[in-house]
């Protein structure tokens, strides 16, 4: 065999970079922005939550926490800028306004029908009151209720948002009232507000709504921008490594003991095995991080191992949405969210991370060839980045290839876009867009195994190459060996 | 045991950088590859090793086709490498390994050639912490770690101060006493003809000489006349129809076409009664060979071109 000896370069080259002071700070930094990313998750919410409450009402931001009649604890805010709200109800239902004490704010309900000017007076009042207070009128209409709430013009604290969470609450006491009156049950009521999930179809094939193509995007691009970012980071590593070895003229030493071409297969081998321990490293220590500290509970939950937390899915949209000024994100989007993040991240199936494994380890070893062969044409190292820059530019095409084509790929219109089909069966793209197009379901079991082929096809192509220049190139020194002398140098006939 | 370098040529674009070598080495000893700056040496011994292929020829040893990663062969390059950033020790080690040995075999290789060499205070340094003569001592345990048959030494004692030029010396004097095949290639031509029995000498590629140094010496015969006394005796160096080739303080040289010259230049000295102090007949040094082989050649390209030749 040619390459005897390459595990040993292998076994060094991964346990000198692993070592080596750069691949520890660029891990512990990789550990550190995770935790933090983490953190800021878990904590943000809460930290921004807190100053805007302290800036909209005081101190008005504490929450209390209610037990319902099943015991299930939840927490909900402790009140509202609004101190006390005096309810003109000139409707015929009898409505729970209990809602309120929850809030801590301080009702008192005035039946005045037909005394409107009473009303007006109230309301004249109120205007120029420096109470924390609101009057609340509902009445009866030809096509069902109306809810006015009046607020006072000069009381700072109270804003029209406290004013429009009021009215949401109020409508839907409204509505469950209504639905009493009509002699539905409490439980019933439950089941007239189930979460509805919505979808369409183009011709036989589903489309995503929304919500479930935002998460599902997210999803895949970070899978690409990883791969990428580790194939191109890694790849020059491997280029380093053997320019160096080329460059301190160590190179002469190892060939007397081995092959040229069992160096470069140790050197991506090693350098592939450095990239998965980094992977792994920073993947452990993420999810101990992410168990112990997101607001998401343990991954289980969200991954749906045990079942799907809906509410806490619930509670840190909530949360997010409101600390991030935005108000109170609408119900059925939380709802949507909890109902499809599952769905969305259903795609990390254990034989699509398999897949997604093997693509990475091809698209690796794809540019780390090329990488090596870049690192093999330099005498100097200082002239590495210089011969760096059409691989980092091949992979930049491959990459935004697949960015591109993923947006344009989610559109029905565009499903057959030639861009969407370059990216996926191109070696330079297709390690990058397989990943995202499997974990989205764009693509057939053929369509993925034909891509997968390709791939593989031209990795041995290019190995094949790779292996029959390299032992020319790899003690040239002086200038650069450019692509014509490689391409040359593999047309010629060499003992 | 024998190798046997046949026929080889080695082309960088138009160029023969090694044409047509033909040598071999039929016993244990020291075998000398020479040559001028660019004359190709480097670029054969590649060849040699199988680390560049060839356009044409066969490197046999022991009758097969030499495979480096098969045989126990030492190399000391001529442009010395080590991993500068990696500790001395742990690349020893990852040599010795890559050589095929195991770890407790490696671990007394490396202790050995360390003491022998006296450089095991620097097991635990970086490769970049230490001076090019201690690098360069490194790099001979490295290539004599695996206890290697054949050894190839590119100018092994270049820049090596006196005392670690006999250590070396006496390194390579013992490998001889253990019946090792050794190519070395120098320019300390000194160096070269204490231990060379055959030699090659290269130029542009080419073989210009190649032989047993000592039968080529004898080719040449005694020509070489040096001569220091009290007294002026070029008047009657003259009168003998020898003119000298060089003048020191020292000696005076003189190129004889037979000794019955010399012996004539002798017989009116001591008539003339002139304290001689040297009066020696001897073979061309190996300096002189290789100076009369390639230096003509190398002048006449100096001054084509105005520059030297290209390393390779």
């Amino acid at each position: 065999m040619r390459i005897k000896g390459w595990e040993k370069i292998l076994k060094f080259t991964y346990i000198q970079i692993v070592k080596s002071k750069s691949f520890i700070v660029s891990t512990v930094l990789m550990l550190v922005i995770f935790g933090l990313m983490i953190g800021v998750t878990n904590f943000l919410p809460g930290l921004l939550s807190d100053k805007q409450s302290k800036k909209e009402a005081g101190n008005e931001n504490e929450y209390i926490e209610v037990t319902d009649e099943e015991g299930n604890v939840t927490k909900e805010k402790a009140g509202y800028a609004i101190k006390k709200v005096d309810i003109y109800n000139n409707s015929a239902l009898d409505i729970d306004f209990s809602f309120l004490t929850m809030l801590k704010i301080e009702y008192e309900t005035k039946i005045i029908d037909g005394e409107d000017e009473y009303v007006q007076n109230a309301t004249e009042e109120l205007k120029n009151s420096d109470e924390a207070r609101a009057i609340t009128v509902i009445t009866e209409t030809n096509s069902g209720y109306n809810v006015i709430i009046s607020r006072p013009e000069n009381v700072d604290s109270i804003k029209n948002s406290h004013c429009y969470d009021l009215l949401t609450m109020f409508s839907e006491a409204i509505r469950e009232a209504n639905l009493i009156n009509l002699g539905v049950s409490s439980d019933d009521i439950e089941k007239t507000a189930p979460h509805i999930s919505t979808s369409i179809n183009v011709g036989d094939e589903a489309v995503k709504n929304d919500v479930a193509e935002a998460i599902s995007m997210s999803l895949t691009m970070s899978t690409s921008i990883i791969l990428f970012v580790l194939i191109l980071s890694y790849g020059q590593l491997t280029a380093q490594a053997i320019a160096t070895e080329k460059a301190s003229r160590v190179m002469e030493l190892l060939l007397t003991s081995v092959k040229p071409l069992a160096v470069i297969v140790g050197k991506v081998l090693g350098t592939l095995l450095v990239a998965f321990t980094a992977i792994i490293t920073v993947v452990i220590a993420s999810s101990i991080m992410f168990m112990a500290f997101a607001p998401f509970g343990t991954l289980g939950e969200v991954f749906g191992i045990g079942g799907t937390n809906e509410s806490t899915v619930s509670g840190l949209v909530l949360e997010i949405g409101e600390s991030a000024g935005i108000g109170k994100p609408n119900e059925s989007t939380i709802a949507a969210l909890s109902a499809e993040l599952p769905t969305a991240i259903s795609g990390f199936s254990p034989v699509n991370i398999l897949l997604i494994v093997i693509i990475f380890i091809m698209g690796f070893l794809f540019y780390s060839l090329i990488a090596g062969l870049i690192g093999a044409s330099v005498s100097k190292i200082e002239d590495l980045q210089t011969a760096l820059q059409p691989l980092v530019l091949i992979s930049m095409l491959g990459f935004y290839l697949t960015y591109f084509s993923t947006f344009t790929g989610l559109d029905p219109d565009k499903k057959g876009n030639i861009l969407v089909t370059i990216s996926r069966y191109l070696p330079i793209s297709s390690p990058f867009a397989l990943p995202s197009a499997i974990l989205a379901g764009q693509m057939t079991a053929v369509e993925i195994a034909v891509s997968i082929g390709v791939l593989a096809l031209c990795l041995v192509l290019f190995a094949l190459f790779v292996a029959k220049i390299y032992e020319h190139i790899i003690l040239q020194n002086g200038n650069r060996v450019k692509i014509k002398d490689m391409v040359k140098l593999a047309r010629a006939k060499n003992k | 045991m024998s190798l046997c370098v046949d026929s080889i040529k080695k082309k960088y674009g138009d160029y023969y950088a090694v044409n047509q070598l033909t040598f071999a080495i039929e016993r244990p000893g020291v075998f000398a590859l020479l040559g001028t700056n660019g004359a190709g040496k480097t670029t054969a011994i590649r060849v040699i090793l199988g680390m560049l292929a060839k356009e044409s020829g066969t490197v046999t040893w022991n009758d097969r086709p030499l495979n480096v990663v098969n045989e126990r062969v030492g190399y000391l390059a001529e442009e010395r490498g080590l991993y500068p950033k990696y500790k001395i020790i742990e690349q020893m080690h990852y040599f010795a390994r890559l050589k095929g040995m195991n770890k407790r075999d490696a671990v007394r290789s490396i202790d050995y050639w360390f003491g022998r060499l006296g450089v095991d205070e620097y097991r635990k340094k970086r490769a970049e912490q230490l001076s090019k003569g201690n690098q360069q001592k490194i790099q001979l345990a490295a290539a004599l770690v695996s206890d290697p048959e054949l050894l190839i030494l590119d100018e092994p004692m270049s820049g090596l101060d006196p005392v670690n030029t006999d250590l070396f010396k006496s390194i390579i004097t013992e490998q001889i006493k253990k019946d090792k095949f050794i190519i070395m290639s120098s320019h300390q031509m000194s160096t070269v003809e204490e231990f060379c029995e055959g030699i090659v000498i290269m130029n542009r590629g080419n073989i210009v000489l190649q032989g047993d140094l000592n039968q080529i010496k004898k080719g040449y015969g005694r020509v070489n006349l040096s001569v220091k006394a009290d007294s002026n005796i070029l008047p009657l160096a003259a009168e003998c129809g020898l003119y000298p080739i060089s003048h020191t303080p020292k000696q005076i040289e003189f190129k004889v076409d037979n000794e019955a010259k010399a012996g004539e230049l002798l017989k009116k000295i001591v008539a003339a009664n002139i304290t001689l102090v040297r009066f020696e007949l001897r073979e061309p040094s190996l300096h002189e060979i290789f100076v009369e082989k390639v230096g003509g050649d190398l002048s006449e390209a100096v001054k084509a071109t105005g520059g030297g030749a290209n390393e390779n």
